[in-house]
């Protein structure tokens, strides 16, 4: 049923704009829906699943490793075992790293929004508009600090391994806000995202 | 007829017209624009909203009833002149416009030179359809002062209910706003009950933080419209010049309580663009700068492609260009 064009012409709404969400559901598909932690550079394979659930209409999207207390040490010590390395990258290769998640984050835009969307129930036009472009920025932002790191912070050094806990309001923007500038200051980085969300 | 007359003619009435206010010098010295900023959200301000479909047909009829129908060419003629207000009166082939559900939509006004605001009068008598004039010496502004307030007398003798001026860019480029604020001032007492619209002519003025102290100079010395362009620069109504120009209407509202419009005018030739206009004033200034008491655009080219537009969202094709009287 549409409206008549004359009815819209007196108080001129937006129309809608709906996104598809189908890529991201496939995306779901291809990873059978089930997500292990991702540590030292691969998945572990999933356990301890707990539900997370599109808000907008309760159907499960998928499921999520709870960490284990063993989980978090593998993790962290893995993080420990980077740091030597990573933080005796020069900047100028940092950077090329941080450039690089800038540019993939840009590349798949509109897959992590909808998949945000899903997860998070706010709406497409803030993740796409605002939650990714961020992001991108972010990463995009600190690539260039790393570049000009020793320059222009001479003796600092970095920390060692970040631990991050993500809010539930933004969390890709909040995880990238955050690590970004960690990684571009050398330090390597554990992070848990918002368990408030299952 | 009457409920057709209501359709098309929104309800908005005219708001109280702006009387000006002290030329504020301080208030002027301390308008600053950030340029990456103006142009940031200028460049995503038509992309994050949707207007397609039926929406898309509306906001187009829309568009239509803000345009100012214009011919300001040097080889204007009387036929010209004509053949443009039986398009205002009736903007849209009739088949269109009934199938659309709005058999009265007509323009927001007809713009000519002075020379032709007698005869626009006269073809357009009974359909109220307001004419606007192009006076004081179009469009550089540099004729002798006197003879352009004589003009602007001479178009409002002649009918003009609406007179837009250029202002002189030499007083903006050299920062002398005192006598801007002079000039449009005895502009604005020389039109009485005709509306000014000045125009900035942004594409000579330099740079954007120009374009704010110049809207609001204008806006202070009393003009109920500021324009961006004549159309004969070489850089016309652009999308950042134009965020400045309603943000500072905004500031002046803030500040005086009276609403100004604001109408881009040189280069929108596409339905599109026209869209992404009426998103701008939509987002910045609210509802009530989609009508043609406080928005209009000035082009003479753009009717044409709305007409297509119109055309493919009934019949779901687009046709030749030709296929559509003059745009």
């Amino acid at each position: 049923m549409t409206t008549p064009v004359a009815e819209l012409y007196q108080t001129l709404p937006y129309g809608p704009a709906p996104e598809a969400a189908e890529p991201a559901h496939q995306w779901l598909d291809a990873h059978q829906r089930q997500f292990g932690q991702y540590i030292d550079g691969a998945f572990t394979s999933p356990a301890r699943l707990f539900d997370t659930i599109n808000p907008a209409n309760k159907q499960l999207l998928a499921q999520v490793t709870q960490a284990s207390p063993e989980e978090v040490n593998t993790a962290v010590s893995a993080a420990r075992r980077a740091f030597p390395g990573w933080s005796a990258t020069p900047g100028h290769v940092r950077a090329r790293y941080l450039y690089a998640l800038a540019r993939q984050v840009q590349k798949h835009s509109r897959l992590l929004a909808v998949l945000e969307t899903l997860d998070n129930g706010k709406p497409i036009r803030e993740t796409r508009d605002i939650d990714i472009p961020l992001v991108a920025r972010h990463f995009y932002h600190h690539a260039g600090w790393a570049q000009l790191l020793e320059k222009e912070f001479p003796h600092h050094e970095p920390l060692g391994v970040v631990g991050q806990i993500i809010p539930w309001n933004f969390p890709l923007l909040m995880l990238a806000w955050k690590i970004a500038p960690a990684l571009a200051a050398g330090n390597t980085w554990c992070s848990s995202p918002p368990s408030g969300r299952r | 007829m009457l409920t057709e007359q209501k359709n098309t003619d929104l309800s908005l009435g005219h708001p109280p017209r702006n009387p000006g206010a002290e030329l504020d010098l301080s208030w002027v010295e301390a308008a600053r624009v950030n340029r990456s900023a103006i142009e940031r959200r200028a460049d995503t301000l038509p992309r994050r909203r949707t207007v397609k479909k039926e929406w898309q047909a509306a906001w187009l009829l829309r568009a239509i009833r803000c345009i100012d129908l214009t011919t300001l060419s040097g080889d204007d003629t009387r036929s010209n002149v004509l053949r443009l207000c039986a398009k205002a009166r009736q903007p849209v082939r009739t088949d269109l416009l009934e199938a659309l559900g709005l058999p009265g939509l007509r323009v927001g006004a007809v713009c000519v030179y002075h020379l032709f605001v007698t005869t626009a009068v006269e073809a357009l008598h009974g359909s109220g359809i307001p004419v606007a004039a192009v006076s004081a010496g179009f469009p550089a502004g540099l004729n002798p002062f006197d003879l352009r307030l004589k003009e602007i007398e001479a178009s409002v003798r002649a009918g003009a209910a609406e007179i837009d001026i250029v202002i002189s860019r030499r007083h903006v480029l050299s920062g002398d706003w005192t006598a801007l604020y002079e000039e449009v001032s005895a502009f604005r007492q020389a039109c009485g009950a005709a509306h000014l619209k000045t125009i900035l002519a942004t594409g000579e003025l330099g740079t954007l933080t120009n374009v704010a102290k110049a809207s609001l100079v204008c806006m202070m010395a009393g003009a109920d419209f500021i324009k961006t362009s004549t159309g004969k620069e070489s850089v016309n109504a652009t999308l950042p010049v134009s965020l400045v120009m309603v943000r500072a209407i905004r500031a002046y509202l803030e500040r005086s309580g009276y609403k100004v419009g604001f109408k881009p005018a040189g280069g929108v030739r596409t339905a599109k663009q026209s869209l992404d206009w009426l998103i701008l004033m939509k987002e910045e200034l609210g509802d009530e700068w989609l009508s043609p008491h406080l928005f209009r655009i000035g082009a003479s080219g753009l009717l044409g492609d709305i007409e297509r537009q119109l055309e493919h969202y009934l019949t779901g094709q687009y046709s030749a260009a030709f296929r559509h009287p003059l745009g």
